[in-house]
């Protein structure tokens, strides 16, 4: 194989894959990333065995082939390449040689052939969605999936469709997190999927430009498909808790918020929060929410901002690292928010359809 | 001691909830909730699915508890548990008078009566003499699987079957297994095996070496109860698990009661068919705990009586306080301490108590983490050399996990960060600046908080 390159492609498209690379393998061909050279295009694939992702560079081939480079040492000669434009040569055992004007590397590759083969997906349902809509719903829900081994149904996102609609939930047993969106699909492919949190993130990194991506769903597996770039992983086994139930009905006060107003204040009364466990304390006053953190041991912080609120004085603790996951997360302009009392449930909710139930703490 | 029925409570307490809590939050978690058990300050819910269960646990358990609180007085402990409504044998009340460590030393035996071997039976039955039930003596860590060895003697083969129970070492599994075997053998006439889990295996072995299959399958595939200690020696052997299946189907088709014991949950029992481990789930599976202060106050003056030995309160309290771990230990430490005093003809001091238990309670202290144990199990989840742990060398493949390895060395022990610091030969602001970049990383990378969650429950289940 002999192809010629640019750098910045080439880093761009070794990148968008080297954080599928497992980090502790006790097979060493999956440090490797599988390079297939053919027309226009040199493909990189990826895998832990678990999650595969496979992008495409463009190229000039010369000469057609295919060879494992190990992923990181490749990355790392790249990156620090003198100039733009060089050639990557591999011959009969694998060895592969990068000139870059007078910079000269041979890494050792192994045999393509021991390379696991990308899953082939053959039958299932698949459903086509706009990709900036389909990340934007990840990026709404993926940080509050459970990191708990324990619960691990939940170390993922559920994605469920059902009835005309997806809808992208993740809940670690103190808060959840809801996107929905309308999407056409047949009626017999209504199906309940969890996707692990690695996938979630390998893939909110991969996707990017415009235009729809296909899901596919078989059996124990998904696939996504944008342009060039694929992603086949597996998927979590087990039955998704029902959700629904956690999402409280009809509610009292709905309040109007600033969110970047909201989400300035919090972070700077949570600076004397003595730990990430310290409670966020919100006070709903006439006209008027008064955010504020105390620690014993530490000091205490309040902060007001104006709203729009006439009903009874409510105060209500909230996590406050929970209160700003989504705060950041979100792009609109304007949050509201909803409580009851401070033994109920908060919610978030914004114009696009999302919805954020965050468990009280109780404090004395 | 209970003036009122678990449904009597529950209904008091989801009234003052009522008030509480809104209606919304009130109907959709309190009100699924079905009273389910009540047994002195252990109270069960029961609900519909595990999800209703990590749910409550996480945010209304205090609540709960509360409310519980308000309208009896009493604070109880709340354990929730997932349907399917728990078998009405299981006599709780038998167990629910265990309050004082006195209570419990009263409740001590009719001397043991010699249940040996049953011509009747026909079997060898090997079990130990002391251990029946008279003989144990039942606290809050081991009441439940003290209540269900017992429901299963009164009817084998019908109450739960098979029974698992697990625990550590010297915690009385053998003790209650052999229970199980003495009072049914008293009550009837039905065949008993108590084995370990060794001999069946030697047996088995034998069996292949003589050519003898058949018998060994119809020696075990006739009896009535099978006592089977130390069952996880299955792990990692095929021939005699396929042996043990068939033995147990046997068994269980014909509604014969088994009883098993290990030292961890099924779940856990690595290298074990997932059809055996599915079967042991099938019945009951309980496990027994460490025995609290009281509990180990009362088994030793339980054994002071019994063995005659003359120690006064104040020696009984500081071997009940600083031997912890399991009743072997307990026991050991009893009578070193009692042939110590009747040599020297006078109570010991505590210096000396000290002094002459020395080894045992340097055991206990090594129940605690070391850094060493750390820093191999890190190494282990990264796959990289325990030397990396404290070398120079600065990779990230190799810093990362370090830093993991001194962030858990700070959180999981009580060590200062100067004592971390020279465990990795680096110093303490090293330490401490791992800490902090792990705890901040933490937060942003969700495989990273995997890898220390799975890292801290490895060092968890250690033995």
């Amino acid at each position: 194989m002999k192809i010629s390159l640019t750098k910045e492609k080439f880093l761009n498209g070794l990148q968008l894959v080297n954080g599928v690379v497992g980090s502790r393998t006790t097979l060493p061909i999956l440090s490797n990333l599988l390079l297939k050279g053919e027309q226009n295009k040199i493909w990189l694939t990826a895998t832990d065995l678990e999650l595969s992702i496979r992008a495409s560079v463009e190229a000039e081939v010369q000469e057609p082939g295919v060879t494992t480079l190990p992923a990181r040492r490749l990355l790392n000669v790249i990156r620090e390449l003198p100039s733009d434009n060089f050639t990557l040569e591999i011959d009969e055992k694998n060895n592969a040689a990068i000139s870059c004007g007078s910079a000269y590397f041979k890494i050792l590759g192994l045999a393509a052939d021991e390379f696991p083969v990308l899953p082939q997906l053959t039958g299932g349902y698949s459903y086509t969605i706009d990709r900036m809509v389909f990340k934007d719903m990840l990026q709404k829900t993926a940080y509050a999936a459970s990191a708990d081994e324990m619960r691990y149904i939940l170390n993922g996102n559920l994605l469920s469709f059902k009835g005309e609609k997806l809808v992208v939930v993740t809940t670690d047993g103190r808060r959840l997190a809801l996107a929905e969106q309308e999407v056409e699909f047949p009626k017999e492919a209504e199906a309940d999927v969890v996707v692990p949190t690695k996938t979630v993130m390998e893939l909110m990194r991969a996707l990017q430009g415009e235009g729809p991506m296909k899901i596919h769903v078989v059996d124990k597996q998904v696939a996504f498909e944008f342009g060039d770039i694929l992603l086949v992983s597996k998927l979590i086994e087990g039955q998704y808790p029902n959700y629904r139930q956690v999402i409280p009905g009809q509610c009292e006060q709905r309040v109007a918020i600033d969110r970047e107003i909201l989400l300035n204040a919090i972070r700077r009364v949570s600076i004397l929060a003595s730990d990430k466990a310290t409670a966020v304390k919100l006070t709903f006053g006439k006209n008027k929410l008064t955010v504020a953190v105390s620690s014993p041991d530490v000091g205490e912080a309040h902060e007001s901002l104006p709203i729009k609120y006439t009903g009874k004085e409510t105060t209500v603790s909230f996590n406050g690292e929970f209160l700003m996951d989504p705060l950041r997360n979100l792009a609109n302009d304007e949050i509201f928010f909803e409580i009851i009392d401070e033994l109920s449930p908060g919610v978030m909710k914004c114009d696009s359809a999302f919805i954020y139930v965050i468990m009280p703490m109780r404090v004395n | 001691m209970n003036d009122f029925t678990v449904q009597d409570l529950w209904a008091k307490a989801a009234a003052h909830l009522q008030e509480k809590l809104h209606p919304d939050v009130y109907s959709r978690w309190i009100a699924v909730i079905v009273p389910d058990s009540l047994s002195g300050d252990d109270l069960g819910l029961r609900v519909d699915n595990n999800f209703y269960q990590s749910w409550l646990e996480d945010n209304y358990l205090p609540i709960i508890r509360d409310a519980l609180a308000a309208v009896s007085g009493k604070t109880f402990k709340i354990t929730f548990k997932v349907a399917p409504p728990s078998a009405p044998s299981l006599s709780m009340d038998r167990t629910a008078s265990t309050d004082s460590p006195d209570a419990l030393a009263r409740r001590r035996a009719t001397p043991p009566r010699s249940v040996g071997r049953r011509p009747a039976a026909g079997f060898e039955t090997n079990l130990n003499r002391r251990y029946t039930f008279e003989e144990f003596i039942v606290g809050p860590s081991n009441h439940f699987s003290h209540a269900a060895a017992l429901a299963v003697s009164q009817s084998p083969g019908r109450a739960y079957n098979p029974l698992f129970i697990y625990g550590g070492s010297g915690l009385g599994k053998t003790h209650l297994i052999q229970a199980i075997g003495h009072s049914v053998l008293k009550m009837n006439r039905l065949k008993v095996a108590y084995l370990s889990c060794e001999t069946f295996l030697n047996e088995y072995i034998d069996a292949i070496q003589n050519k003898s299959h058949h018998a060994f399958r119809n020696k075990y595939r006739n009896i009535d109860l099978l006592l089977i200690d130390d069952i996880h020696f299955l792990a990692g052997k095929q021939g005699i698990q396929e042996e043990f299946f068939h033995t147990f189907n046997a068994l269980s088709d014909a509604h014969k009661q088994i009883v098993l014991s290990s030292d961890r949950p099924p779940s856990d029992l690595k290298g074990v068919d997932e059809r055996l481990v599915t079967r042991f789930n099938w019945g009951l599976v309980t496990e027994v705990q460490p025995p609290e202060f009281e509990t180990r106050l009362a088994i030793l003056r339980y054994k002071k009586e019994q063995a005659q030995i003359h120690v006064n309160d104040q020696v009984i309290e500081f071997i009940a306080q600083s031997v912890r771990s399991n009743i072997r230990s307990l026991e050991g430490a009893l009578t070193r301490v009692a042939s110590y005093a009747s040599l020297k003809g006078r109570d010991l001091s505590i210096p000396e108590l000290e002094n002459l238990l020395r080894d045992i309670l340097e055991k206990e202290h090594e129940k605690d983490l070391t850094f060493d144990l750390i820093m191999r199990t890190v190494a282990d989840h990264f796959d990289i050399r325990l030397t990396d742990m404290t070398s120079k060398r600065r990779p990230q493949a190799v810093s990362g996990p370090r830093q993991v390895a001194m962030y858990l060395c700070r959180t999981l022990t009580s060590s200062s960060l100067p004592e971390i610091a020279s465990a990795f030969g680096k110093t303490h602001a090293t330490i401490l600046h791992a800490y902090h970049a792990i705890e901040k990383r933490m937060a942003a990378d969700p495989t990273l908080k995997q890898d220390v969650s799975r890292i801290s429950h490895a060092l968890d289940r250690r033995d």
